[in-house]
């Protein structure tokens, strides 16, 4: 039997997470609050840590000169087919240009043109932002806020219906810690690797989501029984091939028109759009796949029309974000190939960021559970929020944490729920130094990621979903969730993917029950059903939201009326 | 421990193992000294999936599973020796070019570039380049997790 050492400690505000949002909420909380004390809890190190480890090279969501907050919802309602949480988009419409600035006065380089930022696309801007996260951190630093990095959350602690902290544990010492807070805030981002991705074996995590990014703040607000909402909104982008690096670039700065084999630009020339932009994230993934269904892959992005210094700039630019295509690139000499860069789809991913799947939250990031807020990809309604709606949601949430948090010192958590924590963490350990029979985590890995990829639309169907082949899904999780008593790990690093496989199978148990309830296709390429092809506004123009009984662990689900006029009260 | 993690390996005639099947990076033996008496050498401390770890009998610095890598490049980055070099897969990607981060300053990072044929270019960037710092955790840091 493992005894791990018990490291309790108080804090006014933990932040779980300590990416883009949770930086920012740290920092805000410091600046709001100096005598609180502010403690992120962290899986890797915050200076290199999630989505953004290598950098990136634009800040996607950006009120250029001629948008407006308001032209911007309007965007991002159409482009999710006309759903959304009108009042996160517009909140976060409102402050990512604040948000930017004040994340350029912490050292992040934006790059220029006669002194206004320079446009990538007609909402976005190019930035320097190989150190973004270092940037970020040395932040967090400066303001005293103290970082358990390599700390991984379990579970949070609940005291009568509130949210008072977390358990977590050390991925390379072992030492278990329980953390009481006054307020917390979830910041964990998405999930990837629920999915087999078309990238498999050797190179199966060469994906566009940071494959460390599992899910892990999804799966606490389940187990605790958090409104969720949104999961069947999936995110499928349409990347670099075997890099699954992001197009955006290519296709608005260096204007590469997209092909099919017959170096037809087909959205335009097969599916009558006049203007390319006008189609949605989702329809632009659908197409693309239409035409390799139709036999007319592969896609490419034509290059030859890109200048020898361009390609320099579009080097240097990637360089900033995927330096491993650039050494792809280089390597395979893509530049000398007719057919130029080959596009292909990656995912699918969970995340609040892209899509819309994550906690529901009122307008200030309050989630349905007291005493806990979220903030950035694991927070559900707001799609496009991307890097600077993360800052955005990180101010707020830590301006909400702040003034809802409970005063008193909050006791030690209760020694029975303690015990039982612990227990159910270390059982992979405990159960290798036993017996040693039982599944290892990477096995389990790759039934999951086979499972849900063959029946609940995955690459192998071409993303399409069926509820019969759903219904197969949610047998097959069912076992493995049985099989999942057996996990076996070696060490702390092995216990954490076994943590990481725990919550994987959470979170896809939700997301199965959403595609099932959504009886019609919304979002085309990203949700495409089978048996209901048709977007149907009169019974679905809603909210699918769900939760899951902490007991007895049945999935409710239901349906939230969605009413932008309601949503925007008070607000525009 | 860890052996069980490198199950694609296979001596290569030179002496050293070298990964055959995966990508993700190789880390130079020869010039990686473990950072000394570092506990925590910075590749260790960057990696985004904690994938590497110092084996203190052998004073080197070790990626548990190759196939875990982003190719992040963080690791990279850190590195005081420049010791370390993202191979891709050879599925996705010909052998022969290389990609080489350095830092010039604080404020500039230097790219060299190389192809098959052994052209070099290098791409200079300015960014706000930072090494990695110490917190209590890491401080506290102790091997217990080695091995149960």
């Amino acid at each position: 039997m493992i005894q791990p050492p018990i490291r309790h400690i108080d804090t006014d505000i933990l932040i779980i997470g300590g990416g883009a949002s949770g930086c920012a909420a740290a920092v805000e909380a410091r600046e709001a609050s100096p005598h609180a004390t502010i403690t992120i809890m962290e899986k890797a190190q915050i200076e290199r840590s999630g989505c953004l480890a290598s950098g990136i090279n634009a800040i996607n969501a950006y009120i250029t000169e001629n948008q407006s907050p308001e032209s911007y919802l309007a965007y991002v309602r159409k482009d999710a087919h006309g759903l959304i949480r009108d009042d996160l988009v517009y909140t976060i419409a409102r402050g990512i240009n604040q948000a930017t600035a004040r994340v350029e006065s912490w050292g992040l380089p934006l790059m220029k043109e006669r002194g206004k930022p320079l446009q990538k696309g007609p909402r976005s801007i190019r930035i320097r932002g190989e150190s973004i996260k270092p940037i970020l951190a040395r932040k967090v630093r400066e303001a005293g806020i103290t970082v358990l990095n390599r700390v991984t959350a379990t579970n949070f602690i609940l005291s009568r219906g509130r949210v008072v902290g977390a358990y977590g544990f050390n991925l390379r010492t072992g030492q278990f810690y329980a953390i009481t807070a006054g307020g917390v805030i979830i910041a964990t981002g998405g999930a990837s690797g629920i999915y087999r991705t078309g990238n498999t074996g050797a190179i199966a995590h060469r994906m566009w989501y940071s494959p460390f990014n599992t899910g892990a703040g999804y799966a606490m607000g389940i187990r605790a029984g958090a409104e969720m909402t949104g999961f069947e909104m999936r995110f499928i982008p349409t990347r670099l091939k075997d890099s699954a690096t992001p197009t955006g670039i290519l296709a608005q700065t260096f204007k590469m028109p997209q092909v099919n084999i017959l170096g037809e630009q087909f959205i335009k020339e097969r599916y009558g759009y006049a203007d390319e932009k006008r189609v949605t994230s989702c329809e632009r993934l659908q197409y693309m796949i239409e035409e390799i269904k139709a036999g007319r892959g592969p896609i490419t992005f034509k290059m030859d029309h890109l200048t020898a210094e361009q390609l320099d700039e579009l080097k240097l630019s990637l360089l900033d974000m995927s330096p491993a295509f650039v050494l792809q690139w280089t390597a395979n000499a893509i530049d000398r190939h007719e057919e130029g860069f080959e596009i292909s789809t990656s995912g699918p991913y969970i995340t609040g960021g892209h899509a819309q799947s994550g906690y529901w939250i009122d307008r200030d990031r309050r989630t349905t559970l007291p005493g806990l807020c979220a903030a950035g990809d694991v927070a559900g309604g707001a799609p496009k929020k991307y890097v600077s709606g993360c800052w955005v949601e990180g101010f707020i949430a830590a301006t909400t944490s702040l003034a809802d948090r409970s005063a008193r010192k909050a006791a030690p958590p209760d020694e029975q729920d303690l015990l039982a924590e612990i227990t159910r963490t270390y059982k992979p350990c405990n159960r290798y130094s036993d017996r040693q029979d039982g599944i290892f985590p990477r096995e389990m890995e790759a039934k999951l990621q086979k499972l849900m990829d063959e029946y609940a639309g995955g690459i192998y169907t071409f993303y399409e979903l069926h509820e019969r082949r759903l219904q197969i899904a949610q047998r097959g999780l069912n076992e493995l969730r049985k099989d999942a008593e057996v996990l076996l790990a070696r060490d702390f690093h092995e216990l954490n993917l076994c943590h990481e496989l725990l919550d994987r199978i959470d979170v896809a148990e939700l997301l199965t029950a959403h595609l099932i309830t959504r009886k019609e296709t919304r979002w085309p390429g990203y949700q495409t059903r089978i048996d209901y092809p048709k977007q149907d506004d009169s019974s679905w123009l809603c909210f699918v939201n769900s939760t899951r009984d902490p007991v007895s662990g049945e999935i409710q689900m239901t349906r939230k009326p969605y009413d932008p006029d309601e949503l925007l009260k008070d607000l525009c | 421990m860890s052996t069980y993690y490198r199950s694609h390996c296979e001596p290569d005639g030179r002496g050293t193992l070298r990964e055959v099947m995966n990508m993700g990076i190789t880390i130079d033996k020869k010039k990686c000294d473990g950072c000394g008496l570092s506990k925590q050498p910075p590749c260790m401390k960057s990696c985004p999936g904690n994938l590497i770890y110092k084996d203190f009998s052998m004073k080197k610095a070790v990626i548990r599973c190759n196939a875990d890598c982003w190719d992040c490049y963080c690791c990279v980055k850190v590195c005081p020796r420049e010791a370390i070099d993202v191979v891709l897969a050879y599925e996705i990607s010909n052998r022969g070019a290389l990609l080489k981060p350095r830092a010039v300053d604080s404020n500039t990072i230097e790219w060299v570039l190389r192809d098959k044929q052994g052209h070099s270019t290098t791409y200079r960037q300015s960014t706000q380049y930072l090494t990695l710092e110490q917190d209590a955790a890491d401080e506290a840091f102790t091997e217990i997790g080695e091995g149960i």
